[in-house]
């Protein structure tokens, strides 16, 4: 049973008023829900408050859930959306402006290679350094938030591009160009940070 | 496009014409990400092999996929222990006996048929209830000429019967059978 059948399973369990087979779900998408509101909102706490939000909302809703969408892109949107009127809520907004239809301007070009010839395309856990982990906060800190969104649920969640759309509602030729400078602008950045500002930085694990 | 020299070999060699870096970085994106339709993937394979850059870039978007992959670990691993256990205490509702047989598609069933039932009686009651009255009319009457006719007349001309409606909304005919004739009252004096 693929995992997209298998939430299915539990959410018509759920359905029938299995709490158990919640608790299942919850268990499943927990971290990488909080994962995705820590990369919106800066404060733990916050993205803790809007994790628990996120799945009481999805547990209320649920007998409207027709399990066309996968549970996941469902549990993605009910947190993307409550990240985003939290930030409005509380003034927040977004630290970074961004606007789809404004012509982009160029991230920066990053010299290539850097990220992968000193960390190797497959990094292990090792390389995440404080120094290095800070650094990629602070560069994820300086996309616009539908930047990090987007790239989290595309690299960490592995969102396909419709999934994207359906997930964020936005055309899929929206995915790809916000995806292209995201990914831009974090490799600019990195490239940046490891090329001269921080040698000793990182070790390439696969050398 | 040109077939093999060799006709025994039934091979088609594809002539790729290299994308200038400019196209093919465009679609690297989605190269990665599977999104890019065969013929396109296969230029886009063909010109990242002979092109260092473009094939460089294409690794630093897989390092970048794989420290955030790593980043995402972490943060999930720093979610508080028991987070589970307080969203399940928090949700709307709580468990009951039979809470199964009650809950979601189950207690939507049940509630049809309720409902159901429901209008059923809405609509019989009146029916029922109207064939009661009618039925309760014609039991007075009856009743009033039994009681005209069964000598009560005779004997107490005076005496009626006594309607009343019950506490379950019947109308009841009494008739006092025994009630003290004039002359009787008279013979107590």
């Amino acid at each position: 049973m693929s995992g997209v059948d298998a939430d299915r399973a539990l959410v018509e369990r759920v359905q029938d008023g299995d709490r158990d087979a919640f608790r299942v779900l919850v268990e499943r998408y927990q971290k990488r829900v909080y994962a995705l509101a820590r990369s919106v909102l800066k404060d733990s706490e916050e993205a803790a408050d809007v994790t628990q939000e996120a799945f009481i909302k999805a547990f209320r809703s649920l007998a409207s859930f027709k399990g066309e969408a996968g549970f996941y892109t469902w549990i993605y949107r009910i947190t993307n959306n409550l990240c985003i009127d939290f930030l409005r809520r509380h003034g927040g907004s977004e630290t970074v402006p961004y606007d789809d239809a404004l012509p982009d301007t160029p991230a920066g070009e990053a010299p290539a290679a850097v990220l992968s010839t000193r960390l190797g395309t497959n990094p292990q856990r090792s390389v995440l350094r404080r120094e290095l982990a800070d650094k990629l906060e602070d560069a994820l800190g300086q996309l616009p938030e539908k930047h990090r969104v987007i790239l989290i649920l595309r690299e960490v969640d592995g969102l396909s591009y419709e999934e994207l759309a359906e997930t964020l509602e936005i055309p899929k030729g929206t995915v790809m160009s916000r995806l292209f400078h995201a990914r831009a602008k974090m490799q600019a950045i990195l490239a940046d940070y490891l090329a001269g500002d921080a040698p000793e930085a990182a070790v390439n694990e696969e050398e | 496009m040109k077939k093999s020299e060799d006709p025994s070999k039934a091979i088609v060699e594809v002539e790729l014409t290299n994308l200038p870096c400019g196209q093919a970085r465009e679609s690297l994106e989605r190269f990665r990400d599977g999104d890019l339709p065969p013929p396109e993937a296969t230029a886009v394979q063909a010109h990242l092999s002979v092109c260092p850059a473009c094939a460089a870039r294409l690794s630093d978007a897989a390092t970048l996929g794989a420290l955030l992959r790593l980043r995402a670990e972490a943060i999930g691993e720093g979610l508080p222990g028991g987070f589970s256990d307080a969203i399940l205490a928090a949700l709307p509702g709580r468990p009951r006996p039979f809470g199964w047989f009650f809950a979601g598609r189950r207690r939507n069933l049940i509630l049809g048929a309720v409902a159901l039932a429901a209008v059923a009686a809405a609509v019989a009651l009146p029916l029922v209830g109207g064939r009661m009255r009618r039925s309760a009319a014609v039991r007075l009457r009856a009743a009033e000429d039994e009681a005209h006719l069964r000598g009560a007349a005779i004997r107490r001309p005076e005496a009626k019967p006594v309607v009343f409606e019950n506490d379950l909304g019947q109308t009841v005919v009494w008739v006092a059978p025994d009630a003290p004739s004039p002359r009787q009252q008279g013979d107590k004096r």
